[in-house]
């Protein structure tokens, strides 16, 4: 018996001193640099965010802060990976402070200011260079929760090399010509579309760029909540036309095709065109490091110049209200806002943040470019998942896979929606 | 008094064995556990800093819960399956690798080793090896073995994705339901096994009759473990297919996690969790019912 | 004499058979590891041109050292000693004693199976961090040893059924203690199980993800070998001959530890303690 209680106190002496050791804090290889005249007071901040393809990149961002104020350090870390959303929750409910942390605007924004988890920028200095389109997204009852940071745009992507190759002159803008470019590409042996059906996400995207353009997205979801609207309408009815000249018009096991899968398609030249967002250039550039794309809007009708692009604010980073590093905080978000660190989200990230001075990454060809023409235009809808009710859009995604195998026909499809919305409401 | 005292004695020493355990055990699981049964009784949703109790509200709410109850009978699909197959081939592998057949012992092991070196591999990387296996490998394989016709779309309808989440799951956990096997195998007493060979059972029949009923207890073993992975069974799926398609692999643990995390209704997805564990208890209940009844006890 | 022969050989041929099965899939992720990346989009199935460490190298310099792996082998370690102390006393004495008590401690422990880990998650973590006992080896090791504690003292409990007890009898009547006897007579009778037990619950903890995501991620001194590995496998990455060297890296401790124990793992009750 005392052998054994000798034993365990033994153990747990030693996790103790190993656990000591292991509280020691990680001493980075910055902020330890020049003396300077006032030493001040070393800071650390953490930021939170989701995004995998940009992990390094931000780093290397956030080391430029580090060197124009060489006692702050920027610990960027990308919690949960897949399962971003539950472990931000879970720490935070634990009581795991963030300083920065990023989240989805419109709904996601609102859910945790209505939580008051997040601190109100309304007055913030910084924000004044953030455009109007973008204030909108973060305006939780007239106040401004947040900095909005990415502009992401969704469409069609397509490769403008393998157009060329085909002897395709004109994009696409209405849906007849959009069958005409999928003959002509299939007859030159190119696949006309990547699609990615395994990945219910990115039936949501081709979904939603076409249900936002035919419809009024914040009208439409006020009605559909009381009761008082459906999915079935003439417009996306005709709209629903372009899912199918894709899904006849796409690479072979379309259900087994995942966004890697089709990023890489399209990044060969085997594909000539994909729907998806911006966020996928630099993964298609990982595979093609020259990729020369060019980015039109999905049509959703026979009539020339009314198709318009999607466009949204889909990463919006936010101060914990809680945080012991609030002032430092705010003066990291507000160097995001300068034209210079713009530039660099952009070349680094390939971020186009919302900002009046900042100029689009340049990445992927034509397609930054192509999208801040139609922003410009205002002529842009928002993605319908930032107003759909949360959670409505995993379950969107499968029923489209279920559209998309056959399973089922227009009807209802519209009438799932229909009853899936009804179900997120109760 | 002698016979008190021993009792004391006795009673004392039950605590002094079993409390540390117990303990911990409490502390870390039971309490967080009440923590999660509270919660199911609110309408929390994650992130908000008060709590609003609303009763049995929740638990009401399953009754309508289509999607729940759809995932409650495609889990039961999955379940049923996989209880079914695994222990069938497991058994058959061990009372292949633990037959006398096979004279090297050394070989013996490293074939054993083999099989169950896949549990030795995470589930996530375990559904990812199997996903890229399924989407790319599979089909280069067929197509260069001229065996065109065989390649099929393993995610594009719910059979095939069904078959490619069991697979994944057979294929990980084969190896442990085997060794739990061999080693009830191992530890029939030989003498009895000759006893019946001279009393005339031989072959299939002394296998069904004699070799099967001493090895209960591993067979309860592994149906109890096997009835609770399949109903838990959440990272494969997680990975592979996220529930698709259409919902034809949207198991319970799932719609949990989603309800929870993803639509902000972490009470409401809590309840739901309290619920899948209490069925599992009363199947895991007469199943162990069942066989207990059937156990030989040495 | 010949017909034993072949069904020798017939056997044998099978076992290689499904263990190349089970080896297939294994065998192409190791393959398209030592890929480039163009490589690998051209063939899946081919071997690569030649060996290409490459992969090898960034998923090495992701991990930034060898820290994770002691980090790993630490937690590990600690829990299992803790695991396997507690739960074979547990399990000996639950099994022993018959009656009311012991048997519905004993469901108490094994209910817990059926939980999943999501429905207890949130509050485990806030009461770790309100005991301030989250971002330190100590928070961890003490969650693993109570959340492991119900399959330990389930896999254990049958067992000591079928160790007999006229050997504790005749330690008692020498005078030996309680604990004397648990310890140098019966828990060395226990090898095969407790053996069974140390590799299950290793492979489980080492490969343990979210809840060291959720205890100890935000001190990265601390990190296991999954938590610094993750950003290199998911849904948005499309190098996968990347991924799958860092998945041969995370798998390869685990493999060898397994091999290193299989010999403890099904040695069967041998002679000496069956018959008295």
């Amino acid at each position: 018996m005392k052998r054994v209680v000798a034993f365990v106190l033994m153990t747990m002496m030693l996790l103790v001193f190993t656990a000591c050791g292991g509280n020691a804090p990680q001493q980075g290889a910055e902020s330890n640099q020049a003396e300077t005249g006032t030493p001040e007071k070393k800071v650390t901040l953490k930021l939170w965010q989701w995004r995998q393809e940009i992990v390094e990149s931000l780093e290397e961002v956030l080391n430029e802060y580090t060197k124009q104020n060489p006692n702050v350090t920027v610990i960027s870390e990308r919690p949960g990976g897949e399962e971003y959303e539950l472990t931000v929750k879970a720490m935070i409910a634990s009581g795991e402070n963030p300083d920065v942390f990023a989240v989805r605007a419109w709904s996601q924004t609102k859910e945790y200011a209505d939580a008051g988890q997040v601190l109100e920028f309304t007055n913030e200095p910084f924000m004044s260079v953030v455009s109007d389109f973008a204030k909108e997204t973060v305006n939780i009852d007239g106040k401004l929760y947040g900095l909005p940071m990415q502009v992401d745009g969704g469409g069609i992507i397509y490769n403008k090399k393998v157009f060329e190759e085909a002897g395709i002159t004109k994009p696409p803008e209405t849906i007849s010509e959009l069958e005409q470019v999928c003959e002509q590409l299939k007859s030159k042996g190119f696949i006309p579309f990547a699609v990615a059906h395994k990945d219910w996400w990115t039936l949501r995207e081709l979904f939603s760029y076409l249900h936002t353009q035919t419809t009024d997205l914040i009208e439409f979801s006020k009605a559909m909540n009381v009761g008082n609207e459906s999915f079935k309408n003439p417009k996306i009815d005709e709209a629903m036309r372009v899912v199918d000249i894709i899904n006849e018009n796409c690479n072979e096991k379309p259900m087994d095709s995942d966004y890697n899968n089709a990023c890489a398609l399209i990044a060969q030249g085997k594909a000539a065109m994909m729907v998806q967002g911006l966020w996928s250039i630099p993964v298609i550039e990982r595979v093609n490091p020259d990729f020369d794309g060019g980015f039109i809007p999905v049509p959703v009708s026979d009539t020339a110049g009314e198709a318009r692009l999607s466009a949204d604010i889909t990463v919006v980073f936010h101060i914990y209200p809680e945080s012991e590093n609030i002032e430092e905080s705010k003066k990291l978000l507000e160097w995001f806002t300068q034209k210079e660190t713009a530039k660099l989200f952009a070349e680094k990230c390939g971020f186009l943040p919302p900002f009046e001075n900042a100029t689009p990454p340049k990445g992927g060809g034509s397609v930054w470019n192509d999208m801040v023409v139609h922003v410009e235009k205002g002529n842009v809808v928002p993605f319908g998942y930032s107003i759909w009710p949360t959670g409505f859009d995993a379950q969107l995604g499968q029923i489209m896979q279920g559209y998309c195998t056959g399973e089922y026909d227009k009807d209802q499809l519209y009438k799932q929606l229909d009853d899936t919305w009804k179900s997120f409401i109760k | 008094m002698h016979i008190n005292s021993k009792k004391i004695r006795d009673t004392i020493s039950f605590y002094q064995f079993v409390l540390p355990a117990l303990l911990v055990y409490a502390m870390f699981f039971l309490i967080p556990l009440a923590g999660g049964f509270i919660l199911s009784l609110t309408d929390w949703n994650g992130i908000s800093k008060e709590l609003n109790f609303i009763g049995l509200k929740n638990y009401l709410n399953i009754l309508d819960d289509t999607r729940f109850l759809n995932s409650l009978k495609t889990t039961l699909k999955l379940t049923v399956s996989f209880v079914v197959i695994v222990n069938v081939l497991s058994l058959l592998v061990a009372f292949l690798l633990d037959s006398e057949l096979i004279k090297s012992k050394k070989r013996k092991h490293f074939y054993r080793g083999v099989i169950f070196v896949p549990h030795s591999i995470s589930l996530i990387i375990v559904a990812f090896i199997w996903q890229f296996t399924f989407t790319k490998v599979y089909s280069n394989l067929v197509n260069e073995l001229g065996l065109g016709f065989l390649d099929i779309s393993w995610f594009g309808n719910s059979t095939g994705a069904i078959a490619a989440v069991l697979i994944a799951m057979i294929w990980q956990s084969l190896g442990y339901y085997m060794v739990v096997y061999v080693a009830g195998l191992q530890t029939i007493d030989p003498n009895l096994l000759e006893a019946a060979e001279i009393d005339g059972a031989k072959g299939l029949k002394k296998t069904i009759y004699i070799t099967l009923p001493l090895i209960t207890s591993s067979i309860i073993v592994n149906l109890f473990i096997s009835i609770i992975t399949g109903f838990k069974s959440f990272d494969i799926v997680f990975q592979m297919t996220s529930g698709g398609p259409n919902n034809a692999t949207n198991v319970v643990a799932l719609d949990i996690y989603q309800e929870a995390f993803l639509t902000q209704r972490y009470g409401y997805g809590s309840a739901k969790a309290i619920i899948l564990c209490i069925l599992v208890i009363v199947l895991t209940y007469f199943q162990l019912k069942f066989f207990k009844s059937r156990e030989v006890e040495m | 004499m010949v017909k034993n022969r072949l069904s020798s050989l017939l056997v044998e041929a099978v076992a290689v058979l499904i263990c190349l099965l089970f080896v297939i899939p294994f065998v192409f992720a190791v393959i398209n590891s030592f890929k480039t990346y163009p490589e690998m989009m051209e063939s899946f199935i081919r071997l690569p041109n030649r060996l290409n460490f490459e992969n090898y190298v960034k998923a090495w310099t992701v991990m930034k050292g060898l820290r994770p792996f002691i980090n790993s082998i630490i937690i590990t370690v600690f829990s299992i000693i803790g695991i396997v102390l507690f739960s074979s006393m547990a399990a000996y004495k639950l099994s022993r004693t018959k009656d009311r008590k012991s048997w519905v401690i004993y469901l108490i422990f094994v209910f817990a199976l059926v939980v999943p880990f999501h429905c207890y998650m949130i509050p485990l973590v806030k009461l770790t961090a309100s005991l301030k006992l989250t971002k330190s080896y100590i928070g961890i090791v003490l969650i693993y040893w109570g959340i492991c504690m119900p399959y330990a003292i389930f896999l254990q409990h049958g067992f000591v059924k079928s160790i007999p007890y006229d050997i504790e009898e005749s330690a008692v009547i020498d005078g030996c203690t309680p604990f004397k006897t648990f310890f140098f007579i019966v828990f060395p009778l226990m090898k095969p199980i407790v053996s069974t037990l140390i590799v299950i619950d290793v492979i489980m903890i080492w490969n343990d993800f979210l809840l060291p995501m959720l205890i100890i991620f935000m001190d990265r001194s601390l990190r296991t070998v999954p938590l610094v590995q993750y950003n290199l496998y998911g849904e948005y990455n499309n190098e996968w001959n990347t991924a799958l060297a860092a998945m041969v890296l995370a798998v390869v401790p685990c493999v060898i530890f397994f091999i290193f124990m299989q010999k403890y793992i099904v040695r069967g009750i041998t002679s000496g303690s069956v018959k008295g």
